[in-house]
Formats: structure tokens, sequence, C-alpha cells
């Protein structure tokens, strides 16, 4: 009785606490802010090493007050954003991507980014803010008209496109077959169990709309969507379409790659992935050390343009030291630094940091041709492009294309399961009969000799345990 | 009954002795805070769609149809897993119980669990990559097993040793050959390290998730519950985690009371 009404008193604790984090009433979001703190949320490896102490300093020389900035990491958009909703007040700044963006406005997380108060928001690419217009329009969000372009600031940007081995394909191999390279189109041996995908689905759903685009296999009625529309368009149709397609390729796949692909595609060990082109041109620098060439290009057809951007959640209690942040990060010599150091391309207008001597001498210390690196197709394409479009947020639709995602995945070749597993059981059955006849014809030929001995020891063992 | 539940306490505190089930308490603190509390916790989100409560995800999980053939899957894995792991482990285990230094070779097999299982199965990744195996289902089946066979030997060597030599000698003396004496008596005897062995693969087989991602992408019932609370979809991603849960209770269960039965005829 005692313990049962013990055991309900635990059980009542615990439910009331898991109630309690379940519905986001963290406990420690109860601590007040510091001033001196600004909590900034990025993806890893997204900024160069000395970036936050360097704006520490910049900020104590620019107000006279110290700042400790509070630099934590996320490895995806869905977890920037569940952390964002749940433990908001530690969050002053964070870095999603654009659908995130979206998705964040629509819940009312966002606040507008008070532009006024940044004084280096001039050197921003004024192309962002024309292509987000165009793409996302204006959101009605609680019966008011929201402009996007307000609630951001981009920090990196860049696309998705075919990275492939040029030792290997030709560069008329590669871009004749476009987003057919993937699934190896142009039928090389060479290719066969060599290409990678990204273990991403909306990345993966574009690619599969898009060579379906290519090859012409879309239902008749897409054939007029733009690239934008069409891979922000999820229904049944086209879902079942992408399916197909995409158990289609596993045919010739290695892997679906989560983070090892840069490295696979470095090694050689992989000659064709869907990468996004900071990823493809880190890839490339490192690759010529192994004496590997990769290339990378945007098939004809079109692609994905995406960028990630400064937000400042509702929740914000360091608003002030948020804007700093932005501000400092749109300084040209802070952004290409960030650039070099991780390969993306920043969202700096190109014409202002040639302009900036500090960035020519940086650029030059890590032995990059000035010219040469802004007019790179691969890091700077052309914005204003109509085939590249960006993604919106799939809002409740995400659930049935990840669903596709799984059926993907799942679908297997299970002979070869079969084949192992008979094999194996053959080979441990003949085993272990094997065994038995050895075992039974040596016990019958050397009886008297193998026994005596044994039974000796049986009975001093017998007798230690007497004594 | 009547006693006032203050005076209850304070007696309790009064009467306070350090015994024994004291230095219990640290572990079932801890055993509260990091395995109750987030059991607790899964129920809660399993029923919570938009802050009500509500049977939506089992609907939506029901719905999409993939979880389910993944979960079956994922059962033919592990199930796959433990066959291989016994055929492989119980010839051993028998060899080794039947050696004199068949202990020091167990900790031959009980090394490699010392290095953490991730650096090993890159490490095999590496290893297929060098000698340009293909990776794919065989090679997923060959990190589970690699992974989990020393838990199915050192059940199956403990269970061995122990058995009374006497018991297959005597089966000897009254005319049993080899094959008769190991069908009736060692193997009947060993098993409840047969039992155990099992529990201890395919239990942990079937929610594998990053040994199946790293040498194949097979993706398993662990790998689905992983992307969907990476895609924020803590409800179903619950769900799938009661499953489960639910699938391992039964299945420990299922096997325990096999074991029983067994057990007993055993005494004789």
């Amino acid at each position: 009785m005692k313990k049962s009404l013990i055991l309900i008193l635990v059980f009542a604790f615990v439910l009331s606490g898991a109630v309690m984090i379940a519905g986001g009433q963290d406990i420690a979001q109860a601590e007040a802010a510091d001033d001196g703190k600004l909590y900034v949320m990025n993806w890893g490896d997204y900024i160069a090493p000395d970036t936050v102490a360097n704006f520490e300093a910049w900020y104590k020389a620019k107000t006279g007050e110290d700042i400790k900035v509070i630099y934590t990491t996320q490895d995806t958009n869905e977890m920037m954003f569940t952390q964002v909703e749940k433990s908001g007040e530690t969050i002053d700044l964070v870095c999603p991507s654009e659908y995130t963006i979206e998705k964040m406005l629509k819940a009312g997380m966002l606040k507008k980014i008070d532009k006024a108060k940044i004084s280096t928001i001039d050197n921003v690419d004024p192309a962002f803010y024309t292509k987000v217009e165009s793409g996302f329009g204006t959101l009605t969000i609680n019966g008011q008209e929201v402009n996007m372009k307000d609630y951001f600031v981009p920090y990196m940007w860049g696309t998705l496109g075919v990275l492939y081995n040029s030792d290997v394909i030709t560069q008329e191999e590669a871009e004749g077959a476009g987003y057919g390279l993937l699934w190896n189109t142009i039928e090389k041996k060479e290719l066969k169990r060599k290409i990678l995908l990204k273990d991403s689905v909306r990345d993966t759903y574009a690619a599969g709309l898009l060579y379906l685009k290519e090859q012409g296999k879309l239902p008749e009625k897409y054939n007029s969507y733009s690239v934008e529309k069409l891979i922000n368009t999820v229904d049944a149709e086209l879902l079942d379409a992408v399916e197909e397609a995409l158990i289609e390729q596993k045919k010739d796949l290695k892997e679906y790659e989560v983070d090892q692909g840069k490295g696979d595609m470095v090694k050689g060990a992989a000659y064709v992935n869907l990468a996004w082109s900071g990823d493809a041109l880190y890839a490339m620098e490192e690759a010529l050390e192994n004496d590997v060439n990769l290339d990378f290009f945007v098939p004809a057809v079109g692609g994905n343009i995406w960028f990630d951007g400064w937000v400042i959640p509702t929740t914000c209690q360091n608003e002030k030291a948020a804007l700093a942040f932005i501000e400092y990060n749109c300084l040209p010599e802070v952004a290409i630094a960030n650039a070099i150091e991780i390969g993306y391309t920043c969202g700096i207008n190109p014409e202002v940091l040639k302009a900036n001597e500090n960035v020519k001498a940086a650029l030059y210390e890590a032995e990059y041709d000035v010219d040469e690196y802004f007019s790179d197709i691969v890091r700077y394409p052309d914005m204003t492009d109509v085939t590249l479009g960006m993604m919106h947020d799939f809002g409740d639709d995400q659930v049935a294309v990840m669903a596709m995602w799984e059926r993907v995945k799942a679908t297997k070749t299970s002979a070869t399961l079969w084949i192992v597993l008979g094999s194996v059981a053959g080979v441990v059955v003949i085993g272990v009969a094997l065994f038995f006849i050895i075992k039974n014809k040596k016990g019958s030929k050397g009886r008297v000799v193998v026994e005596g001995p044994a039974e000796d020891k049986k009975e001093d063992d017998t007798f230690d345990v007497e004594v | 009954m009547k006693t006032n539940p203050l005076k209850k306490v304070s007696q309790k505190i009064k009467n306070f002795r350090l015994t024994r089930g004291v230095f219990a308490w640290p572990y079932v603190l801890f055993l509260t805070v990091f395995v109750v509390l987030p059991l607790v916790i899964i129920l809660v989100n399993a029923f919570l769609a938009d802050g009500k409560l509500s049977f939506a995800n089992f609907i939506a999980l029901a719905k999409d149809g993939a979880s389910i053939k993944v979960l079956i899957n994922s059962i033919f894995i592990g199930a796959v897993t433990t066959i291989l792991c016994l055929a492989i482990g119980y010839p051993v285990a028998y060899t080794l119980a039947n050696m004199k230094t068949g202990s020091i070779i167990v900790i031959l097999f009980l090394l490699p669990m010392w290095v953490n299982f991730l650096v090993r199965t890159l490490a095999a990744r590496a290893v297929f990559e060098a000698l340009s195996i293909p990776l794919g289902e065989g090679t997923v089946l060959f990190g589970m097993v690699y992974n989990y066979i020393p838990f199915m030997i050192l059940p199956l060597h403990t269970t061995l040793t122990n058995i009374d030599k006497s018991f297959g000698e005597a089966a000897a003396d009254l005319g049993a050959d080899r094959v008769t004496v190991f069908l009736k008596v060692t193997l009947p005897l060993s098993v409840p390290g047969i039992i155990s062995g099992i529990i201890m693969v395919f239990i942990p087989t079937i929610s594998t998730f990053a040994i199946s991602q790293l040498l194949g992408g097979v993706h398993l019932f662990g790998d689905s519950i992983h992307e969907k609370f990476i895609h924020g979809l803590y409800g179903v991603g619950s769900v799938m985690s009661l499953i489960m849960l639910a699938f391992v209770l039964l299945s420990n269960m299922l096997l325990k009371k096999f074991n029983k039965g067994e057990a007993k005829a055993s005494i004789w």
C-alpha cells in the first residue's frame, strides 16, 4: 500500500516535469538574459575561427561595452526551428535557410530587422532582395501583409548542382547528361556504384523533379511550370513519379551520404555527387592535393538557389548586440574572411568586395586570383537566372515527402540477403557435421591413449574438492 | 492507517539508518531522471499534436506506410543478425568452453568491445573501401554481427563452462555417442545461455541506427526514428519509439517465459 502510494507520487512528479518540458516551459528560461551576452546560433564550420573573438573586440571599441558571444551550432534547419521555438529566450540571432525563415515568419517567430541601425547594410547584394521578393512575394500573417526581405540579412548563398570527377567523366559528357549523370544515363561502366546522393529529402526531391523535367518524363500538366514552381509543388502524382525515379537510381548508387560525401569525392572513392556549390568548391580545392580533379555544374534545365540568412527571433533579449553582429558580418573584410574559410559565397555585393583593398589582400594571401575568384560561375552564378529557383517551406506536405523518401530508402534487394544467409547456414551445417565426424573418428582411434590421462586428471580434481 | 502523514514522515526521518538500501538511492534517482522521465516525455509527446491531446500522430504513422515497412525490414535484419551471431558464436563458445585456455581467448573476443563502436564501424568501412567491396546489405550485416557477436559469445561461454562435465560423462557411460551427448545434454543445458544471448543481440539490433547508415545505407527503424526527430516530427517519432519499446518489452517477456519453462526442465 505504502509502496504503491510512493510510486504514484513519483510518477505524478515525473509526469508534471515531463509536461513542463514538453510544453516548452523550460526552467532555464526563468533566468533573465544578461545584457552583456549575445546568443548566436549558426551551422557547424560556418564561420572563420576568429570572427567571434574579433567581433567582441570590435563591439567594445565601438560601444565601450563588454559583450560575450555564446556561439552554438546546429546541423539541420529543423533543429534550429525547434530550438528557437522551445528555448527562444536564449537565442538572440540565428542563421537558418530561406525556407525555414519563411516557416519561422509564418509561425510569428521573427522580429523585423531594423536595417536603419545597420550601417553596413548597403554592402549586401541587392539582387538577393529582388530574388526573394519575386520568389516569396508578400506573405499574409495574422491578417498583416509582410515582406520577407524585411526579416533577414543574407549570410551565405549558393546553388545545388552536380559534382563530378573530371578524370573519369569529360565535361561534355557531364553537361550533356545534366541531372542524368546522377542516374548514369550515359551508361558509363566506371560509374556503377560510384554515384552518391545526399541523404536530404528536400534536395533529392528537387533533383528527382528536375531529372524528370530534363528527361521529358514529367506528367504533361507540369511542363509549363517554372523551375521555382516545380520544385515547390508536392502532390501525389509528382511524389509517385519522383519515388519511381529515385528507386530506379539505386542500381548505380553507392550510398545516400550524410557527411562523408565530400571525403569520398576527394579521395576518388565516388565519382558523382549531388552537392551544394560551397561544398563543391571546397572539395575541388582539397581534391587537387590528392591529384583528383573535380568539377561542378548546375544542369541547363535549372536548379535550386539557396541562402542562409541572419534572423532575429521575437524572443531576442539583446537586439542591440544582435544588430551589431549582423553589421560586423557585413563588413567586406569580415565577410570575405568567413567565405574564404568555409568555401561558400558570402552575401556581400561582389562590386563592394572587389573595390576593397583589404579584401584583395586577404584573397591574395589565400592564394586566389581576385578576378578569377569573382568571375567563377560556380561561386557567383547569375542570380537573376529564372531557371534557378528558391525552395519554399513545404508546410504540412513535408510529412508526405518524408514518407516518400523513406519508402525509397527502405526498398531493398532482398535476394542478396537470402544468399548471404543461406550460404552462411550451409557453411555452419557443414562445419558442425565435419566437427563431429572428425571428433568421433579421433575418439574411437585413440580411446585408450586419450582417456587414460584424462581420467587420472579427473581423480585429482575430485581429490582437491574433498580436501 | 489513521496516523498523521506528517508524523509518519518525521518518524521515518528519526528511524533513518544507513542501510545497504540507502546506497541504491543515487542510482534510483539517476534512473528516474534519465530513464523514467524521458520515457514519460515520449509518452506525452506521442499523444500531443498541435498542443492538444489526440491520436493524430498514430493516424499519421499508420497512413504513411513507409514506417511499417521499415519496421518489418528491421525485424528481419535483426533476426538475421541474431541467427548469424548464434550460428557463429555457438561453435566458438562450445570450443572455448572445452579448452583450458578458453577464458583467455574469450578476452580476445572481448577486446574489440573496448574500442568505441563508432570507431570500429568507421574502420570496417575503411577496410571495405580499401578492398573495394561495395557497401550494401551484406556489409551492414557484417557490421552488425561484428559489433554484437561478443554479446552472444559471452553468455554462451559462461553457461557452457558452468555445465557439469559429469552429465556428459554419465551420458557417454550409458552408451550415448558424442552427437547424442551434445544434442541431449549439452544443448538443452545451454538454453539459458542461448536465450540471454538472443536477448542481448536481437533487442539492440532492431533499434540500431548508425551502423546501418555508415555501412551501406540500409534504412532501419532506428534510422527512421532518428530522421523523424531531426526533422522536428516529435509526435510521430515518439509514437515510433513507443512501438519500438513495446516490441522490446514483448520480445523480452516472451523469451523470459520460454526460458523459465526450459530452466525448470533442466533441473532434472
